[in-house]
């Protein structure tokens, strides 16, 4: 398959999904990692993500893994 | 326009059997290679697929953890993949990179705009890109390095690629036949 082929189904499929949308079936359906950036002390890294949804009350600290594990309140 | 060529699996004797008895099971997994699919060792950078195959199956019997090996008897299982040009992504050419690098600035565009910057992998994206449908997605093919057993002992470990492989993700509907065509002791 050549690009023009394809196209105009990439745009489409970003022009209508939100980025938060996005963002969360990176994370929770295809096991993307984010890139973390403490730019205080020039260190960059990538971090698994284990994302709760909105209805979450609290940040869940026995998930704050030393791997790196990231919880996101949303 | 239909395209057809053989690959070739390196596998342990006991699941060549099941392959050849009730077709592959998906590899799943492999994000920096060409994501969730069965993987074949097809011409390109090298023609002896057969060999890379022989040589894949001898280095993943070697458990590193319990220092021996899982399987003595391997085979090589010659398998005959069709695919339809619109369902298939050739890395090993300029416009099948075209695509990934399309979809990864998209991607990137849609992302950072809620100040997010994720870490990108061949086959996430690909993986992505078929189970949403974002365009036909069944064959892909793409030079990469692979480590044998070889390179693992003397780690030798080099950028430039070394051979091609192919995934297929579906095989009862890309994979027309099955036949082992060599088989091997690690020694």
């Amino acid at each position: 398959m050549k690009l023009q082929d394809v196209k105009e189904r990439i745009d489409n499929f970003f022009d209508n999904i939100t980025a938060e949308k996005l963002y969360e079936i990176s994370v929770l359906k295809y096991n993307f990692s984010e890139i973390i950036i403490d730019i205080e002390n020039n260190h960059f890294e990538t971090s698994k993500v284990s994302y709760y949804p909105s209805a979450t009350p609290v940040f869940d600290n026995d998930k704050d893994e030393v791997s790196g594990t990231l919880a996101l309140a949303s | 326009m239909l395209f057809s060529f053989n690959g070739h699996h390196g596998t342990s004797s006991e699941s060549a059997k099941k392959i050849i008895a009730s077709n592959y099971e998906l590899s799943i997994g492999n994000d920096e290679w060409l994501g969730n699919g069965v993987y074949f060792f097809v011409p390109g950078i090298s023609t002896k697929t057969i060999e890379l195959a022989e040589n894949w199956a001898i280095a993943q019997s070697w458990d590193n953890e319990n220092k021996q090996n899982k399987y003595i008897q391997y085979c090589v299982i010659q398998s005959e993949i069709e695919v339809d040009e619109s369902e298939f992504l050739d890395l090993t050419k300029e416009e099948g990179v075209e695509i990934l690098s399309y979809l990864v600035d998209r991607y990137k565009d849609k992302i950072k705009t809620i100040g997010r910057s994720m870490k990108f992998q061949d086959g996430l994206l690909l993986n992505l890109a078929r189970e949403e449908g974002i365009f036909p997605l069944e064959v892909v093919k793409g030079n990469f390095y692979i480590k044998f057993a070889k390179e693992r002992i003397e780690k030798i470990n080099l950028r430039t690629s070394n051979c091609t492989i192919c995934t297929v993700y579906n095989p009862s509907k890309n994979i027309l036949s099955n036949s082992i065509i060599k088989t091997g002791q690690v020694k």
